[in-house]
């Protein structure tokens, strides 16, 4: 028997089975932060390594949860790289006027679907992700909580006007390309 | 007054969220006001356009392949141990039943968490306020007669004020196909449904689970099938169910 094969088949199978079922909800929070495939790709990659390191304080229960936040720390040091003169604004101390409250409904218009990317795009990174994974993740609020560390009472406030925002911002496309169909 | 309830609150109730207590509020608030009905139904109508249209990103085939790849190396360090044999026969034959235990449950989880959804969601939907209970009583000798003549089965309805639990009321309910009894009782502000129906087509297997914060927990005994559902503490429904068991049988 190969000396090594004995304890690398034993050790990995535990994170194979809690972990790596979760790569695409990995990849696609990646991919949404980091609005690019290839840099998508490096973060998963060196989140599951970091996760793979760090698996002994892994304390079970859901391994979804533990990995996304792994990933997001691991984009946002990244994009911290990237953008190394803007600091990013956190989300939850921009103002929001009233106005944006009572935002018209902008999925009676056709284009709305296929304007929503560019929609996002436009979203500050902490609205994008929440949107991420409450819509398309399917993450409860108290996961979410768990993921970005912050109180469920954030989460409440900080999705509500995430969806807003992009509410906000596909009106605004939307009214441009009515504009530009005239 | 609950007009005046901020967009997140709105939101919140939509994404089904909000907690037991204001949950009730806001529900028994929305029966009386159209505007507020209008208004969640929109929320309802926009999360629905957004999971529509938003692309999930799939991990590509070749990432799956790297992460394969590049793990085995961070495993090296292991490597110059000596390993003998025999301890690893243990681990072996633990991590086989392991398995084995877990292919069990898979399968009988298969078969039983259509149920414990339909449970849970018989749960959520009792709560809306008027649906709870069809016999309003704290006493069991109300309770258990009102059954008599509407189940095939009688279920045992126990006093558990004294261990903190107690009784509310019942109802008739539905599982899927299958014509339940469902017993209330009360915990502090929060409700335990109590479902129960005879076993014919086969027991529960004993589990538990949580979705969303609702506690799920299952078993069988003289005959009978059970499911409890609460929002509260798992621990708390454990401590029911012991209860109730050790009472009922």
């Amino acid at each position: 028997m190969d000396e090594s094969a004995f304890p690398s088949a034993v050790a990995p199978a535990t994170f194979e089975q809690a972990l790596l079922p979760h790569q695409d909800a990995a990849y696609n929070l990646a991919r949404w932060l980091m609005r690019h495939d290839h840099d998508a790709e490096d973060c998963v990659q060196e989140a599951f390594l970091r996760a793979y390191r760090a698996f002994d304080r892994f304390r079970g229960g859901d391994g979804r949860t533990w990995l996304l936040a792994i990933v997001r720390n691991v984009c946002y040091s990244r994009l911290r790289q990237k953008r190394l003169v803007e600091p990013p604004i956190s989300f939850d101390e921009i103002e929001h006027s009233s106005s944006v409250a009572t935002v018209e409904s902008p999925w009676a218009h056709a284009a709305a679907r296929e304007l929503l990317p560019q929609a996002m795009d436009k979203l500050p990174d902490e609205a994008r992700e929440i949107l991420v994974l409450h819509e398309i993740e399917g993450c409860a609020y108290k996961e979410i909580a768990a993921i970005l560390e912050v109180p469920i009472g954030t989460v409440m406030s900080r999705l509500a006007r995430a969806r807003l925002k992009l509410l906000g911002e596909l009106q605004l496309l939307l009214r441009k390309d009515l504009s530009h169909g005239l | 007054m609950d007009c005046d309830q901020p967009q997140a609150f709105r939101q919140a109730y939509a994404d089904g969220e909000l907690e037991l207590g204001r949950l009730i509020e806001f529900e028994a608030h929305l029966q009386k006001c159209p505007a507020c009905r209008a208004d969640v139904e929109k929320i309802r109508a926009g999360r629905a356009a957004l999971r529509a249209s938003l692309p999930r990103y799939a991990a590509p085939a070749r990432l799956t392949e790297k992460i394969r790849a590049a793990l085995p190396i961070t495993a090296q360090p292991r490597r110059n141990v000596t390993i003998k044999f025999w301890p690893y026969l243990g681990w072996a034959t633990s991590l086989a039943a392991a398995v084995l235990f877990g292919l069990f449950i898979g399968l009988q989880r298969g078969q039983t968490s259509g149920l414990l959804d339909e449970a849970l969601a018989s749960h959520a939907r009792s709560l809306m306020a008027t649906h709870l209970m069809d016999v309003v009583s704290t006493d069991q000798h109300t309770v258990k007669p009102w059954f008599a003549g509407k189940t095939n089965f009688a279920p045992p309805v126990v006093d558990l004020s004294a261990e903190g639990f107690p009784l509310a009321g019942g109802r008739l309910d539905q599982l899927g196909p299958q014509p339940v009894a469902a017993l209330v009782y009360a915990r502090r502000k929060h409700f335990i449904n109590l479902f129960v129906w005879p076993s014919t087509s086969g027991p529960l297997p004993e589990q538990s689970a949580e979705t969303r914060g609702y506690h799920t927990l299952s078993w069988s005994q003289d005959g009978l099938n059970f499911i409890a559902v609460s929002e509260i503490p798992a621990d708390e429904l454990t401590a029911f169910v012991k209860a109730y068991r050790a009472q009922a049988h």
